[in-house]
This record gives structure tokens, sequence and C-alpha cells, in this order.
């Protein structure tokens, strides 16, 4: 013989419940209706939020590439160069030229007598 | 009212995946800076001291006898660097070149003021090709950023009794030798 069901066990899976005929009282329904807002507006300020900051990052990604693109002469410098070995050591200094991104963040630079050039 | 529930819950978790995975591009922009600021202060220092290297033609006087042979050092006029260095260490060169083993270098450091250090590990093969391994970690660890290697060929030159009377070098090429966790 087939048991009652309870409401309890009607509405225990989702298409049960989508099945169920039944009406839900209005507190239920305007706390489904809360809930679902809030779940809404926290979906949209998370989607909002991860918009900027992915828009910020191409414009960081953006500058950097540009950064790298236009490296400009800004003066001369010296790599020191030091060397130990079991014959001694040896401390030279090599002229370089020094190239730097307009917004500083990159800075590289080569032999300033392009080879072999240098003093010590 | 349970479906208002599993539809915020599907709304946290789809705004979790998005918010994080804005945030992890972010720090991949970050991270990619750094590591582009890391290649250029590596490769400049390794293509730096290669250039001050290479080209340079060294005179090797031969004794009469059985005197070890030495450097002459006169034709490095204008190339200060790689005459103080092959004064300093030419004769150990080819005094480990006569032994048949390698010159190397215990400890090597370039780097300008206030720059990053960069570590090298210099060697003068017997056949007198130069290799000099560039890293920014000391013990040229496997997941320093960038590791080169910067390799300068010996062109060497011999009379007819076969002894070596002068060599030169050719261009440095530099490798990226190691990369990241990806570094053997």
């Amino acid at each position: 013989m087939r048991r009652p069901m309870t409401r309890k066990y009607r509405t225990a899976g989702l298409a049960n419940l989508v099945r169920d005929i039944r009406g839900d009282s209005l507190v239920e329904a305007l706390a489904a209706l809360l809930i679902a807002a809030l779940a809404t507006t926290l979906l949209v300020t998370m989607v909002l939020a991860s918009t900027n900051v992915a828009s910020s990052t191409e414009g960081d990604l953006t500058r950097s590439y540009d950064a790298q693109s236009a490296m400009d002469q800004t003066g001369v410098d010296t790599l020191r160069v030091r060397i130990d070995t079991p014959d001694g050591p040896l401390d030279g200094d090599i002229p370089v030229v020094v190239y730097t991104s307009r917004d500083g963040s990159y800075s590289r630079y080569e032999d300033a007598a392009g080879e072999g050039g240098g003093s010590s | 009212m349970a479906i208002a529930l599993v539809f915020f819950l599907i709304c946290a978790i789809v705004g979790s995946v998005v918010l994080t995975a804005a945030s992890v591009n972010a720090k991949a922009v970050q991270t990619q800076r750094n590591l582009r600021q890391d290649e250029f202060t590596v490769g400049s220092a390794a293509r730096t001291i290669g250039d001050a290297l290479a080209s340079s033609q060294v005179t090797v006087n031969v004794p009469v006898g059985s005197a070890a042979p030495t450097v002459d050092t006169t034709s490095l006029d204008g190339q200060d660097f790689a005459r103080s260095f092959w004064s300093t260490y030419g004769d150990a060169v080819l005094a480990a070149r006569a032994a048949g083993e390698s010159f190397s270098s215990t400890d090597m450091s370039l780097g300008r003021d206030g720059d990053t250090p960069v570590f090298g590990r210099l060697t003068v093969t017997r056949d007198l090709d130069i290799s000099v391994d560039v890293s920014l970690s000391e013990d040229f660890a496997a997941d320093s950023p960038y590791t080169m290697n910067v390799a300068i060929q010996c062109v060497p030159s011999y009379d007819l009794s076969g002894n070596l009377t002068s060599f030169s070098y050719e261009q440095a090429v530099v490798r990226v030798i190691g990369r990241g966790v990806d570094a053997a």
C-alpha cells in the first residue's frame, strides 16, 4: 500500500518541487524574491568588479608593451664585473649605455663600445 | 524558496569564478612585468660581457725551449676589459690548456650600482672557447627566472710547427638555458 507523501518529502528534490502544483505562502514567495534579488545583485557586482579589473589589466599590459617598445637612451653607466679564480681576482668596469622606458619601469643596457670596449 | 537558494548558490559560484579569473589575470600581468625586467637585467649583463670578450685578438709568445707560452695583449688596445682579462688570466689559461684542462672561475658577479646583482660562471675550455653562464641566482637554481649562457668561439692560429701563435674570437652567442620552473 502506497504511503501518502508529506510536503517534506515532496519538496526534497528539485524535480518534485517543479512538479509541485501547490503554492507557497506569501512569506515564502517574498523570501524567495529577496534571495533571488540578492543573488542577482551579488552576481552583477562581481561581474562589474571583474570587468573593471580586466579593463585595468588590459591597460597595464598595453602600457607594459608600449614601455618595452619605446626605451630611450638615458645615459651611460658602468657594469662592474668581478671574477674570482684560483689565479686571483679581477675587478673590471665596462662602460655601458643605459636605455630606460619612459615610465621608468624597464631598464636595460649594452656595451658602450659595441664590442670589446670598456675600461678596467 | 529552494529554487531561489539554488539560484543564489549558482550566482555566487559563477561570480566567484569570474572574479578569481580576473584577479589571476591581473596578478599574471604584474608577474610578467617583473619577469621581463629580470630578463632585461640578465640579458644585458650577458650581452655586455659577451661583447667585451668577443672579437679580441690575442697573440701568444711562443718561447724557445721548454718555457711556457705567454700572452701578448698589445693587440687589445681600446678593448680595456678584454685586455685586463687576458693580462690577468692569459698565462693561466694557456697553462690549463697545456694540461688539457679548462680554466674556470670560482665566483663571478656582474651588475650596475643599485641594480639587481647578476651572478656568473666563466669557463675557458681547453679549446680556448669561452662560456659564461649568468643568472640571478647565486647557485644557478633551477627556479631562477632567467639563466643565460654566453658562448664565444675561439679561432686559433698555428705556425708550421703546430704551436699556437694567436687566437681570436667570434661574436658572442647568448642563449637562454633556463626559465622559471621549466629550467632543467
